[in-house]
């Protein structure tokens, strides 16, 4: 369990982050939403102490996450990034073995996990020796999750992962990140500014706005009764959404 | 595809052409002071040879025009490398040719119609190696077998009766000593900038306040011409000697190799400094974020991803650095450094061409295999790192 | 471990530096005499069975001049009219004296720089103007009378010598004639092979050329250098030059060097500097072969 307690970012002398409390329970998709200058990947990168915070306490799983070696927190959380961030110089195989080889895996089980990740994202198991260049965005941004998951760390950060692709690639990769949720039950924070995403994706949404969060709550809460005007313009025309929603979890049976 | 016209062969050869016709091949001097009577290349050449590298020539325009395929640049790149090759054969035959019963101190010289000549088919042969794109292997492989062919040539005695060689023969003990000495200048002042620069590169990408006073004050330095940088350190040197004992019994004085390898050091500093600090900087931002982010610690960021994908922009660097090195340290010779640099000033003094040349083209033939090396290494470096 | 490896590495590099420091190291300019007179000295020297290095052909004389006054080398041939410069002289008269020029540098080095000067050779390498040889001229007043007389002339030289106090001007003033610029054609640097090439190969009108006494190439070119009796040059006897402590610890050092300088003549070192410089043959070979034929490395 993720708790974000009245936490705060300040940097360069403005509030990027405003008094943000927010808990996010075992196994639980929570899309964090907002328009561009939110502080939705401030706050998601507190989480993994990528950006300090000026004010109040996260905790998960009830430790204060300040206590910890920072490196050992990063290595037990799973991070992907939009840019993907995949090493050029490495295999798809070395890049997703990457925490596993830091944690000290011996190479067997590297090996072994590194087929179930690639099976488990649609990979072609050859395409454990080649080279991320000669990868496409999609397929590159599979490997990114898998990266992500090698170790198997309880919590996935994913930074609005799937923006930089097309929207073909796009609603594949959604389709198959929430199969992914649903069979490995992985706590999962996903930023996005694409409200279509979050409802599809998200168990909760928790729309921030200037740094502050303006509302939480299920797809259908936020639908049917948002909190203020400026939920009700994010979120759009709750038919069209509701209808868009009924389709897609009809899809993802 | 798009035969794209070779322009640059036809040039080459009209120039050769140039050079063979108007120019003197070679040239018959009483001794060594005079100025020799010119001799034209179909007076220095058999006939069969002469024929082979007009054919070859001709061959090689021929070839340029029709089209642009691998299979032709491959024919190209063997056109114009016999054609090198004939020119040498043809220049060393003609001196023992011409040396056949003279005084023992005639000397027969390459003319300028020689060298304009070698230089267009060197060129030609390194435009046709560039079209075709080789692998960093096979350019190794085919830069290897074109020289046992050379020494193979000159263990013959093919060069023997060129001026050239003869300079060399009296000297020989004296310029493997400056040759070696050439050697330890360079790797004298190469190793202790890395040491130095690699360390100021690395700090000043941490610091980057330093910057601008670093790279200015490296800036001043490398605009100091490098004779009033070698006559600026003799006084201070010599002072500093005089001043302590233990670092003029060291060897370190103000004539000699001590001043030669501190300004050298300090001209190879910019380059690498800077190269060093860009090939840390090269890795795309999201990589270092995403390894932040998965629990790399910095030192682990530097090892795995800031170093290995920052090696050909460092690589690069140093690729400049050992070139100008190599050639900075001929003015060694001017403050008693040594080096092949001796040879040049002695050749001037004495206006003995022959003797500069002898300094000069070794020196040459250095920053050119310096420089290969080079690119191979940044080539083989970058195939793996897939930037 | 790290730190005893170091201390070995020191001491093995203060033996290194500390061994050929048993070895004169003999030093010498850059120029060709420079290569002869070196190797004479340095193939005498092992021939007596004294240890000796070479760092010839080191550069220019003050190069050399400080490396002596350093240590870094322990003796090398120098022009005992270069005292004029070296002690800031170069008006004064006794310079042109070959005696006096000679007694004045031995006392001045000796007391302020602890150098020893040894015998000289009577060879003068001083500033010459050398003629063609169909001109039919030996003589600085024959040359005077030849130019004050309407006779065609044209001298290549160095630019540090037409304008310098010591070089043409001195002439001029001594033997009472004056060149005009047309009758000069000035090079940059001070290279008397080229100015010498210039006058055998009368290329753009040159029949002088500016040249050192001793240059080799000048009885090959067919050139000849003019005498100059009233002594309008500085004279320079090339002569070892022995730091003190180096003499103190090997004395005999005067009774080896002093006969093979004592039997270079003018035309001895002319002809073996163009045995150097014209006919190309190894510096040592030409030095050893003099030494030989003087019975200088009999047994």
């Amino acid at each position: 369990m993720i708790a974000l307690d009245g936490v705060s970012c300040v940097i360069g002398g403005r509030r990027i982050v405003d008094r943000v409390s927010l808990t996010v329970a075992d196994g639980e998709f929570c899309a964090l939403v907002g328009p561009s200058g939110s502080g939705k990947s401030t706050t998601l990168k507190t989480i993994n102490r990528l950006v300090p915070i000026s004010d109040g306490v996260i905790r998960i799983d009830g430790a204060d996450i300040v206590a910890a070696n920072v490196e050992a927190l990063r290595r037990s959380i799973g991070y992907v990034i939009q840019s993907i961030g995949l090493f050029p110089h490495w295999t798809v195989a070395d890049n997703i073995a990457t925490v596993p080889r830091l944690l000290g895996w011996p190479e067997d089980r590297r090996r072994h996990r590194v087929a179930e990740l690639l099976t488990l994202l649609r990979l072609d198991p050859a395409a454990a020796e080649k080279y991320p260049h000669q990868l496409s965005g999609g397929q590159q941004q599979r490997v990114g999750v898998a990266r992500a998951l090698a170790a198997d760390p309880a919590i996935l950060l994913m930074d609005e992962p799937f923006g930089a692709l097309d929207p073909i690639t796009r609603t594949a990769l959604q389709t198959e990140l929430a199969a992914i949720h649903r069979r490995l039950g992985k706590t999962i924070l996903f930023v996005t500014h694409d409200i279509d995403e979050a409802l599809r994706l998200a168990d909760r949404i928790a729309i921030l706005d200037a740094g502050r969060l303006v509302q939480v709550g299920t797809p259908e809460e936020l639908l049917a009764n948002p909190a203020s005007d400026f939920v009700r313009e994010f979120v759009g025309d709750p038919e069209l959404r509701r209808l868009a929603l009924k389709i897609a979890r009809r899809n993802a049976e | 595809m798009n035969a794209r016209r070779n322009r640059v062969i036809p040039v080459l050869i009209a120039v050769f052409a140039l050079g063979g016709v108007v120019g003197p091949f070679l040239n018959q001097a009483p001794n060594r002071l005079v100025s020799g009577t010119p001799i034209a290349i179909w007076q220095a050449l058999d006939r069969p040879i002469l024929f082979l590298i007009v054919a070859f020539a001709g061959l090689l325009i021929a070839v340029s025009r029709i089209g642009a395929t691998p299979n032709l640049h491959r024919a190209m790149l063997v056109l114009a490398t016999v054609l090198f090759l004939l020119l040498l054969y043809g220049a060393g035959k003609g001196a023992t040719f011409f040396m056949g019963g003279a005084a023992l101190a005639a000397r027969v010289s390459l003319g300028w119609g020689f060298w304009l000549m070698v230089l267009c088919a060197a060129f030609a042969i390194v435009d046709a190696a560039q079209r075709m794109n080789l692998p960093p292997r096979m350019r190794l492989l085919l830069a290897g077998a074109f020289l046992v062919y050379l020494v193979a040539m000159a263990m013959n005695g093919t060069f023997d009766q060129l001026s050239l060689t003869r300079e060399l023969a009296i000297r020989r003990g004296a310029f493997l000593a400056e040759l070696a000495r050439h050697g330890e200048l360079v790797v004298g002042a190469i190793v202790p900038a890395l040491l130095i620069g690699v360390p100021l590169g690395l700090w000043a990408t941490r610091r980057p306040r330093v910057r601008p006073v670093l790279f200015g004050t490296l800036n001043v330095l490398q605009t100091i011409p490098s004779v009033a940088l070698f006559g600026l350190l003799i006084g201070p040197l010599s002072a500093l000697a005089v001043a302590v004992p233990a670092v003029g019994a060291l060897g370190i004085h103000g004539i000699g190799m001590a001043p030669a390898l501190v300004a050298l050091v300090l001209y190879a500093l910019l380059p690498i400094v800077r190269n060093s600090a860009a090939g840390i900087e090269a890795a795309d931002p999201a990589i270092i974020e995403a390894a932040r982010g998965m629990g790399f610690s910095p030192r682990q960021i530097l090892w795995h991803a800031q170093l290995p994908l920052g090696l050909p922009v460092f690589l690069a660097g140093l690729r400049i650095v050992l070139v100008q090195t190599i050639g900075l340290a001929v003015i060694a010779a001017l403050i008693g450094g040594g080096g092949l640099g001796s040879f040049i000033f002695q050749g001037i003094g004495q206006n003995a061409i022959d003797l500069v040349l002898l300094g000069a083209i070794p020196v040459t033939l250095l920053a050119l295999a310096a420089d290969f090396v080079l690119q191979l290494a940044v080539a083989t470096v970058e195939q793996r790192s897939r930037r | 471990m790290m730190r005893a490896m170091l201390k070995r590495l020191l001491l093995a590099l203060l033996l290194v530096w500390a061994a050929p420091a048993q070895a004169l190291v003999v030093g010498s300019k850059i120029d060709t005499e420079g290569a002869l007179l070196g190797n004479m000295i340095l193939v005498l020297l092992r021939h007596h069975g004294i240890a000796a290095t070479g760092k010839l052909q080191l550069g220019p004389t003050e190069i050399v001049r400080r490396a002596l006054i350093a240590g870094e080398i322990d003796l090398y041939p120098e022009y005992t009219g270069n005292g004029a410069f070296f002690f800031h002289q170069e008006g004064d008269p006794a310079w042109r004296d070959p005696v006096a020029g000679y007694q004045r540098v031995k006392a001045l080095d000796r007391a302020k720089n602890d150098l020893v000067w040894l015998t000289p050779a009577p060879a003068n390498n001083t500033w010459a103007i050398a003629v063609r040889g169909d001109m039919k001229l030996t003589t600085l007043p024959a040359f005077a009378r030849y130019v004050d007389g309407g006779g065609t002339v044209r001298l290549a030289a160095s630019a540090e010598f037409v304008n310098s106090p010591g070089g043409l001007p001195s002439f001029e003033k001594t033997y009472g004639f004056a060149l005009t610029r047309r009758q000069l054609l000035t090079l940059a640097g001070g290279n008397t092979a080229a100015t010498i090439r210039a006058a055998a190969e009368h290329i753009s009108g040159v029949n002088a050329a500016m040249a050192y006494g001793t240059d080799g190439a000048l009885t090959v070119l067919g050139l000849v250098a003019l005498k100059d009796d009233k002594g309008a040059q500085i004279v320079y006897r090339p002569a070892p030059v022995v730091r003190g402590a180096v003499m103190k610890a090997h004395p005999e050092l005067a009774t080896i060097l002093d006969p093979a300088f004592a039997g270079l003549t003018l035309q001895r070192l002319q002809s073996l500097n163009a045995k150097i410089s014209v006919e190309g043959l190894d510096a040592r070979a030409v030095a050893a072969e003099y030494l030989r034929s003087e019975g200088l490395l009999a047994k």
